[in-house]
């Protein structure tokens, strides 16, 4: 199998983190155990000792490209959208290969690249401003697209029905089938000749490192397909990989998962398959909104709850400021809900008279505490409760939670 | 910096516990790679290297890698400058 794609920094402001990854040296160190993998990509002069020294200690063989600047991305915590360094930078060589299987990734820098193979995986990368597949340079007897939601809506921007939208990018592809990322709802499969998408659910974890998760879920697929398993089994080796990833951040995948066993079977902190409901979950986001820090904050879950696949009620959105009458308005959200993500820094009365109201009527509660103090949660773990300081974690268990993941009441980091 | 401890000796690995501190050694072959070495010298593994962690250790700089959990066979460390 060979594997094409970027070597970049990426620099995580809260948590603290930095690590030589991009999604093709993640993607390979990943796959490490296939036979006769092969890594291409493109590097730059200060880059190079360290992808070598990388590649070296995780035992994946490469190929490298010049390119002309060096390529990063930082982001404030993993769930904000990054901000790129090099974003103009380039190579003049082609990236080349041939084998059996390829994944390939869409990549920061532009440039020349020449890659033949049977079955091949192509995952364009951009999220941002995705007008076309660009496929030039890709010879293949079946091609994959596994492209997140947000990629497949920029493809198909005219189709607000998810499935319409895949069929009409995968008709207009020329592959044979078209996997659409869905964050905290697993992926849909849409294959030529099928009329309908299928669903495969996440597999939720305890903990959740996001970076990267789509990397991990592209590999599995890949490995998978590459050895004979029909889409939507390769999918599931796709999900339960992308699993491992954010439970361990290990640049490994067992070889049991990328044979077909489930993540669950093999950590105990990853849950079976969730089985996803048709609709999207409804959030509510209890959170005080008084400062600059709270409104960000705010303003911050209710966009990647969005990201991650569920409908959100903010009483600051959708019922706003207010004296005592925007009281009841908030309790008819809460009353829609299935599930709340309560952001408890400053233990706002408020926030916590919610949080007891949504106790009560049976809905699961996720916390978010970062700040110093965790004295006052003890009412809502002994009530079932999971309360995380890191909020990548909050955020997808409250997703999962409002899909039907039963909750462990438990302090994570606080 | 955070990582996991990379191609884990068993009979070295097996022993770490959290709070034991490593040395970071450059260990030059055909590529570099970052090992972690034991308070008896032993190989416990390597990490993966990042920014300007080579040039670092190449110009002398120490460094230590603190066991901060040990979780089946994932041991994760923190990377700081020795005191």
């Amino acid at each position: 199998m060979i594997v094409v794609g970027g070597t970049y920094d990426e620099r995580v402001i809260v948590p603290p983190h930095l690590e030589l990854a991009g999604s093709g040296l993640r993607a390979a160190a990943l796959l490490r155990d296939v036979p006769a993998l092969r890594f291409i990509t493109a590097v730059d002069e200060r880059t190079r000792p360290v992808a070598e020294s990388v590649l070296s200690t995780v035992g994946v063989p490469s190929t490298m490209v010049e390119r002309d600047e060096p390529v990063g991305f930082t982001y404030f915590t993993p769930v904000s959208p990054p901000s790129v360094d090099g974003p103009s930078s380039s190579h003049r060589e082609p990236l080349q290969a041939e084998d059996e299987s390829a994944l390939v990734f869409g990549m920061v820098e532009k440039g020349p690249r020449q890659v033949r193979s049977k079955r091949l995986v192509f995952d364009p990368q951009r999220p941002r401003d995705l007008r076309v597949l660009e496929l030039d340079g890709l010879e293949a007897e079946s091609i994959t697209i596994v492209a997140n939601a947000r990629e497949i809506r920029s493809l198909a921007p005219s189709t607000r029905d998810p499935a319409s939208a895949a069929f009409e990018v995968l008709g207009g592809s020329g592959a044979v089938a078209l996997v659409v990322k869905d964050s905290a709802r697993g992926c849909l499969i849409a294959q030529k000749g099928k009329e309908t998408v299928e669903r495969v659910g996440p597999y939720p974890t305890r903990s959740v490192w996001p970076l990267g998760s789509g990397d991990a879920f592209a590999a599995g697929y890949t490995q998978a397909w590459a050895k004979g398993a029909e889409p939507v089994e390769a999918a599931r080796v796709g999900s339960s990989s992308a699993a491992w990833w954010c439970a361990t951040q290990r640049m490994h995948i067992p070889p049991a998962i990328l044979e077909g066993a489930r993540v669950s079977d093999i950590l105990t902190t990853a849950s079976p398959e969730l089985r996803v409901p048709d609709d999207l979950p409804l959030v509510y986001l209890a959170a005080p909104f008084f400062t600059l820090a709270e409104r960000w904050l705010v303003e911050t879950c209710r966009d990647v709850l969005r990201g991650l696949g569920a409908d959100v009620f903010s009483p600051l959105h959708d019922v706003g400021p207010g004296g005592d009458e925007v009281a009841a308005r908030d309790l008819e959200g809460l009353e829609r809900a299935s599930g709340v993500l309560a952001l408890l820094d400053g233990w706002d009365p408020g926030t916590v008279y919610e949080v007891g109201w949504a106790h009560r009527k049976g809905l699961p509660v996720v916390g978010f505490l970062h700040g110093p103090g965790d004295e006052g949660t003890k009412m809502l773990v002994g009530s079932g409760a999971e309360i995380y300081a890191d909020l990548s974690t909050a955020l997808y268990r409250a997703v999962w939670a409002a899909q039907g993941e039963p909750l462990v009441g438990s302090r994570t980091g606080t | 910096m955070n990582t996991v401890l990379e191609a884990p000796v068993p009979e070295v690995a097996d022993e770490l516990q959290v709070g034991d501190e490593l040395d970071l050694q450059l260990r030059e072959g055909e590529s570099v790679q970052v090992v972690v070495v034991d308070s008896l010298g032993r190989d416990a593994g390597a990490i993966l290297a990042i920014g300007r962690l080579l040039e670092c250790l190449r110009e002398g700089f120490r460094f230590i890698a603190k066991v901060t959990s040990v979780d089946g066979g994932a041991i994760r460390v923190e990377v700081r400058p020795s005191a």
